[in-house]
């Protein structure tokens, strides 16, 4: 719904950035003094 | 070294886990320091203007050895833990002080480790952080090649926000670090984003906007390494810090288009709406980043530097030691356990779950170590509010995480 709602555009988009994580059971914060780990880039384990 | 109470002592994480369940987390980013010097001389840099000073004992640059033995380690790593993505961050100092070359080498080492060890469908992602004073077209290009992403780190798009990020002369680096910035504009592809560590004294707006003319894809606002035996700079008036943010945040916020991901902002809206973080600024996520020095120490993260000289050490190496040994080092694994590493301060906040405590470095006091609230506990207050005040209004939803 958000991604869809023109009237916050920021909104949306980092909605859409972050739908990977809903209902996810991975969690791994990274270092701040690297570049950005775009959460669609983020990592998975095969098995955990 | 002085020894902290907490997590040096009376942290018994073999205790934790059993109560709690938890297993340790899989390193997944490798900082890996290629340079231990740098051409910069950062009024508050906390590699070399904090109490840690064990930078004057590294090797300048890291040797063959320590390149083969930390692929080495890093393969092993991936392939034990079946990882399907490794994040590689080249890191200094200023990483390209020997030029490309070495930067270059130690990543086809650790991608030919991991390609062996742990088999082509294990990723590997690498940046480098530089101050940006010597990108030009043909270091791009080679970096480039090497499939290398370039972050830079500057405080503002104006010279004057820059008056801290001077060269050994005291003379301002903003001439050079623009220069090779506005080369690496021209290369998207290689180009990762900008680290912008907050000054209070600046309009938060003008830092902001004037960012966005150099086309950053992502983009951080830090703050400042300080904890409650160093506090933080210029903290006049109340919330200094989180009013400074919320002002840039609204301007980000209510843009017509998203102009660059800013990550402290998107990590908190995502916590609000329930979801893990992927920073550790905040939340709660295991913290998944290990440091290989020049000399092949395996490391805690830079930032524990501001705190006390040795904070980083785990007593392990790249020669010796697997990296599963330091999961289990306190200081590790405190950055693990989520809201058990918190202070009852923390654990009693509403907000807990989304401010997390804040950066690690920033608990820290002489007393008590790491086990207290952040020194910026009330700007970090402050904006996670005002962030979830504009998304409740935004979305008109009181599903939010916030107490």
């Amino acid at each position: 719904m958000l991604a869809t709602d023109t009237r916050q555009p920021v909104l949306a988009a980092v909605a859409e950035m972050l739908l990977w994580r809903v209902g996810t059971s991975s969690r791994c914060a990274f270092y701040d003094d690297s570049p950005y780990v775009p959460p669609e880039q983020s990592p998975s384990l095969k098995h955990r | 070294m002085t020894s902290y109470p907490w997590p040096a002592q009376g942290l018994d994480v073999d205790a934790i886990r059993r109560a709690t369940g938890a297993r340790p987390t899989p390193f997944q980013q490798f900082v890996l320091k290629v340079h231990s010097r740098c051409n910069l001389a950062c009024t508050y840099c906390y590699v070399y203007e904090g109490p840690d000073q064990s930078w004057r004992d590294r090797p300048r640059a890291v040797s063959s050895r320590v390149v083969d033995a930390a692929a080495r380690r890093i393969a092993e790593h991936a392939a034990v833990h079946q990882l399907l993505d490794v994040h590689v961050n080249l890191h200094g100092g200023e990483p390209l002080l020997s030029g490309p070359a070495p930067l270059i080498r130690y990543v086809a080492a650790v991608r030919r480790a991991v390609a062996e060890r742990a088999g082509e469908s294990c990723r590997v992602h690498v940046t480098t952080q530089t101050n940006g004073t010597l990108l030009n077209h043909a270091v791009i290009g080679e970096l480039a090649d090497a499939g290398i992403r370039i972050g830079v780190s500057l405080d503002g798009g104006l010279a004057r926000h820059n008056s801290r990020r001077v060269d050994r002369r005291g003379l301002p680096s903003w001439p050079a670090a623009t220069r090779g910035l506005r080369v690496l504009a021209g290369y998207p592809d290689s180009y990762a984003g900008i680290l912008c560590t907050i000054d209070p004294a600046t309009d938060p707006v003008e830092v902001y906007e004037s960012l966005l003319d150099f086309a950053p894809p992502s983009l951080d606002l830090l703050l400042p390494h300080a904890n409650w035996a160093a506090p933080p700079p210029g903290a006049g008036g109340p919330e200094p810090y989180g009013r400074w943010l919320a002002a840039v945040f609204d301007q980000w916020f209510d843009a017509e288009r998203m102009r660059t991901t800013i990550r402290l902002f998107t990590e908190i809206v995502g916590l609000l709406m329930g979801l893990p973080s992927g920073t550790e600024a905040v939340g709660t996520s295991p913290v998944v980043a290990v440091v290989v020095d020049t000399d092949g120490a395996i490391e805690q993260v830079d930032s524990l530097k501001t705190t006390y000289a040795g904070a980083p050490v785990t007593g392990f190496d790249v020669f010796r030691h697997a990296f599963d040994l330091a999961l289990d080092h306190p200081g590790i694994a405190a950055r693990q356990i989520g809201l058990a590493a918190l202070s009852p301060t923390c654990r009693d906040c509403a907000l807990v779950e989304v401010c997390g405590g804040g950066n690690y470095a920033h608990r820290f006091h002489a007393d008590s170590g790491f086990l207290n609230p952040s020194v910026y506990c009330r700007d970090l207050e402050f904006l996670i509010r005002h962030i979830a005040g504009r998304l409740s209004a935004a979305i008109g939803d009181a599903r939010l995480r916030e107490g």
